[in-house]
């Protein structure tokens, strides 16, 4: 039944093993590509591209590393970037500007080895406007000092588009500007640790001789004094967010874990000083240090950051930047916030509409499937209706802009109360309900202390309810879930998952209900299966399909063309395209139709939108499906799943014509859901989670944006980590979704060792409060429990999720 | 003794140097990419064609 064109295909990879890659991008080079002196290449663009380099004296770019560039004619835009003439849009990509000297950076994902770098750090070359160009490597990300007196943004951008770097321009970077925030809370913190090192480790050092007892005491009191002078910037300082959070519960009338923590930090330092300038002690401002320090070192350490993937996409990172719009009777090229109602605008081929309209000329086959997750285009004529979200799978079409572009229907959506609801993003509860109960039962232990030393000595009295409470500060606590889950989140991202903090971590132990989105998600819509069904083909009657489908903008023809190799194109006469239904033709003397089901057979009953019926003189010759194919191992990973007692549903946007086979894929106990649209989804979730469940999205894209929100953990896979993912908790790479499973295994494993790192916190809090509920509990006890408990729990927290990841993945190996 | 509290005083002082030095590198981002200089510094010195200047390196 199958008739494809596999045999080309081989023939074709055999001859390229003999023959020679492109020198460029190393594509295959076929007979008739371009040459240059002894070298090949595959196409023009590579071509052009090499000439342009060569010409320059930057032919080293092929001796850092082999083949590296960039194949120009599948990165070729043909964008028309005269939107960055706008000055406003030099203003929101520019760190800095001074005296003609403009500093911008742009977001480059093309960037992959070493030559890219030395050939972006060499751009200056190639124009002498450009200053200089420094790569960020980890970050995808080339800032740029030039001249505008001598060249503009958008020659630059041109000119990266043109050796094939085109920077990364969406709605997103244009609207955009708290990068420079961001970083600066990144160092914030930075320099409290730095703060709290400097001053922890001086303390320290200032508190040996009165633990030796070697310096006289007037001596040591002098260094005491130093010491509170060190520690008034380590608690004012590097410890104020644990204090001011702490102030927040406790005005919010919520018991944390942060009110122990800053009950701590406040008595360590109270009592210090108490008694450094009573002269009746040496204080504790050395475990103060300690306590502070580790800390931050965990929040640091929780904050684990992938440099190249953002969490936090939304619709503005998917929509163009720019669209030729209509002023006069001249298409210019325009910002697309600057867009605005019964403006026309035009949209090409592959091309993101940014804003609801209604076709004013041209035939729009849009391709919803961002926005409804059905993935079969829509045919459009004039004058009807487009929504913002689709892509434009034909030729180019004209809009008459109805709704600016963050109004549109997929806007509004994006706009949905769930995405501005704080109580949608959720906090670790499990520390907080923990927080609390260690709370209460702390200063139940130190009034009862109180009391009970009051009557026999208020010295002691005072002292040992203020140890109970020192010793007792949850340190090991708030360190254990940054350092263990922490550490889980870096494991993971080894194996392409990425997890966006500790807290989805937490939650991930808990899921107990799967939801997959069907389209690009069970079924890979990057790939198209054509197959072909009826009367075997000859050679002739494959060229003669191939040149018709050729001429067709219609994407199935498109499909149709992609799935031919090396034919012969023939000439056509009497080419006609039936708008969404089907096209004929004169080829070779033979007469060809291709269409869908109504169009060949003049019946009004459609089989399958799916279908291309193929008519070579009046008679009907076979038919081609497609379909996204199912991703391999789908069935293995849904029941890996089922395995381990997760129930596992399917929502789909598309109709149900594929219900037998998501049934045969699926458990029988699995809910199968067709023909939902967004909200529907959103609301499946939403009703799933109101019946107790604990929930897992995993989605593709837009359309189930909504419901990845909506749920407990929504995980997203990613075809190239580097490219688009929208707002989620979790970004799978598509290399690591076979093995997807074994997170659960892991993570709930890891959950086991936090338990074990809460037993060894219960230990030492134990020890510590059976010195201090005697008042016994000494600076040098406390110098010693203290960070000794902490650097434990720090180093077994590391340590045993380390080693609990290596078992795991050779355990995985072995199953594999 | 007062030479010990001297030493301290001044070792506090220096100690606050290498602090200053510290907030000065995360200041000017030295932090923020640690990986492309590693590559960076291995690229050969490439012989310059003639009518290319090795001018147009030298930038601010």
């Amino acid at each position: 039944m199958f008739v494809t064109t596999g045999e080309s295909i081989m023939k074709q990879s055999i001859d390229t093993d003999t023959k020679v890659s492109c020198y460029h991008c190393g594509e295959p080079c076929r007979e008739g590509d371009p040459t240059e002196g002894d070298l090949r290449f595959c196409c023009e663009g590579c071509r052009m591209v090499y000439l342009l380099l060569s010409a320059h004296g930057l032919d080293a770019y092929y001796s850092v590393e082999d083949m590296v560039g960039i194949n120009r004619s599948k990165s070729v835009s043909e964008e028309d970037f005269g939107f960055l003439d706008d000055p406003m849009v030099l203003h929101h990509f520019s760190s800095f500007r001074n005296e003609g000297i403009v500093k911008i950076s742009l977001d480059i994902p093309q960037i992959h080895c070493s030559a890219c770098i030395w050939l972006l750090e060499h751009i200056d070359r190639l124009n002498p406007g450009i200053r200089s160009c420094r790569v960020n490597f980890l970050k995808k990300k080339a800032s740029i000092v030039f001249d505008e007196s001598q060249i503009n943004l958008r020659s630059i951008v041109e000119l990266l588009d043109r050796i094939g770097y085109g920077p990364r321009l969406n709605l997103k970077s244009l609207v955009q500007s708290k990068d420079a925030s961001e970083r600066l809370t990144d160092k914030k913190l930075i320099y409290q640790i730095g703060v709290a090192g400097f001053c922890f480790g001086n303390i320290m050092l200032l508190s040996f001789p009165e633990y030796l007892g070697v310096v006289r005491a007037d001596w040591v009191r002098i260094l005491s004094y130093i010491n509170i002078f060190l520690s008034i910037p380590l608690l004012f300082y590097s410890g104020r967010d644990y204090l001011i959070s702490a102030y927040k519960s406790l005005y919010a009338r919520v018991i944390g874990i942060d009110i122990p923590i800053a009950i701590g930090m406040l008595t360590l330092f109270l009592r210090s000083i108490y008694e450094i300038l009573s002269h009746t002690g040496d204080g504790y401002l050395d475990s103060l240090g300690g306590f502070i320090f580790f800390l931050l070192v965990g929040r640091w350490f929780q904050q684990y950051t992938f440099q190249h993937i953002s969490f936090d996409h939304d619709y503005r990172s998917f929509f163009p930047i720019a669209v030729a719009k209509l002023e006069g009777d001249s298409w210019t090229s325009t910002a697309v916030d600057k867009v605005q109602q019964g403006d026309v605008i035009r949209i090409k081929h592959q091309g993101v509409i940014p804003c609801d309209g209604y076709i004013e000329d041209g035939v729009g086959y849009v391709d919803y499937s961002f926005v409804t997750g059905e993935s079969r285009p829509v045919t459009l004529s004039t004058d009807q209706e487009v929504y913002a979200g689709g892509k434009q799978c034909g030729g180019a079409i004209q809009l008459r802009v109805t709704k600016e572009a963050d109004r549109g229907y997929l806007t509004q959506l994006w706009q949905e109360e769930i995405f501005g609801d704080p109580s949608a993003t959720h906090t670790s509860v499990f520390i907080n309900q923990i927080g609390k109960y260690f709370t209460l039962f702390i200063l139940l232990v130190s009034l009862g202390t109180l009391i009970y030393w009051w009557s026999i000595d208020r010295d002691i009295a005072f002292q040992s309810f203020t140890a109970v409470l020192i010793v007792a500060c949850p340190c090991v606590l708030a360190l254990a879930i940054p350092f263990i889950y922490g550490n889980v989140i870096r494991l993971l991202s080894h194996d392409g998952i990425y997890c966006k903090n500790t807290a989805v971590i937490e939650r991930l132990t808990e899921v107990d209900r799967v939801v997959f989105d069907k389209t690009g998600t069970i079924t890979d819509t990057r790939s198209s299966d054509v197959q072909y069904e009826g009367t075997p083909l000859s050679e002739e009657d494959k060229s003669i399909i191939f040149t018709l489908a050729s001429q067709s903008y219609h994407p199935l023809s498109r499909a149709i063309v992609d799935n031919f190799h090396e034919t012969p194109l023939l000439r056509i006469d009497n080419f006609k395209e039936e708008v969404g239904r089907g096209t004929g033709g004169m080829i070779a003397g033979r007469e060809v139709r291709l269409g869908s089901s109504s169009f060949i057979l003049d019946t009004d009953t459609e089989i399958d939108q799916t279908t291309v019926l193929i008519e070579i003189d009046g008679r009907v010759l076979g038919r081609y499906h497609f379909d996204n194919p199912i991703r391999p191992n789908m069935s293995s990973i849904l029941g890996k799943l089922a395995d381990r007692n997760l129930r596992v549903d399917l929502l789909s946007g598309d109709n149900a014509h594929e219900l037998e086979q998501m049934e045969a894929l699926f458990p029988s106990d699995s809910e199968l859901l067709f023909n939902q649209s967004p909200q529907d989804k959103l609301n499946y979730i939403q009703s799933l989670r109101e019946q107790g469940a604990i929930v897992m999205m995993v989605g593709d894209g837009l359309n189930d944006a909504g419901a990845l929100k909506q749920s407990d953990v929504g995980v997203v896979i990613a075809q190239d980590d580097q490219f688009f993912s929208p707002a989620c908790d979790i970004i799978l790479s598509i290399n690591s979704f076979a093995e997807f499973d074994r997170l659960f295994g892991f993570v709930n494993r890891a959950r086991w060792v936090l338990y074990g790192a809460f037993a060894f916190a219960a230990f030492y809090n134990v020890i510590g409060l059976w010195f201090a509920v005697q008042g016994k509990l000494s600076p040098i006890v406390a110098a010693i429990l203290m960070p000794a408990s902490s650097i434990s729990v720090i180093l077994y927290g590391l340590l045993s999720t380390t080693l609990l990841y290596k078992f795991y993945s050779v355990k995985s190996g072995d199953r594999a | 003794m007062k030479i010990i509290l001297l030493l301290i005083l001044v070792s506090l002082f220096i100690a606050g140097g290498f602090l200053v030095a510290f907030f000065w590198a995360v200041g000017t981002g030295q932090y923020e990419d640690d990986y492309t200089p590693s590559v960076r510094m291995l690229f050969d010195d490439e012989v310059v064609n003639d009518h290319t200047t090795s001018e147009s390196h030298i930038s601010t």
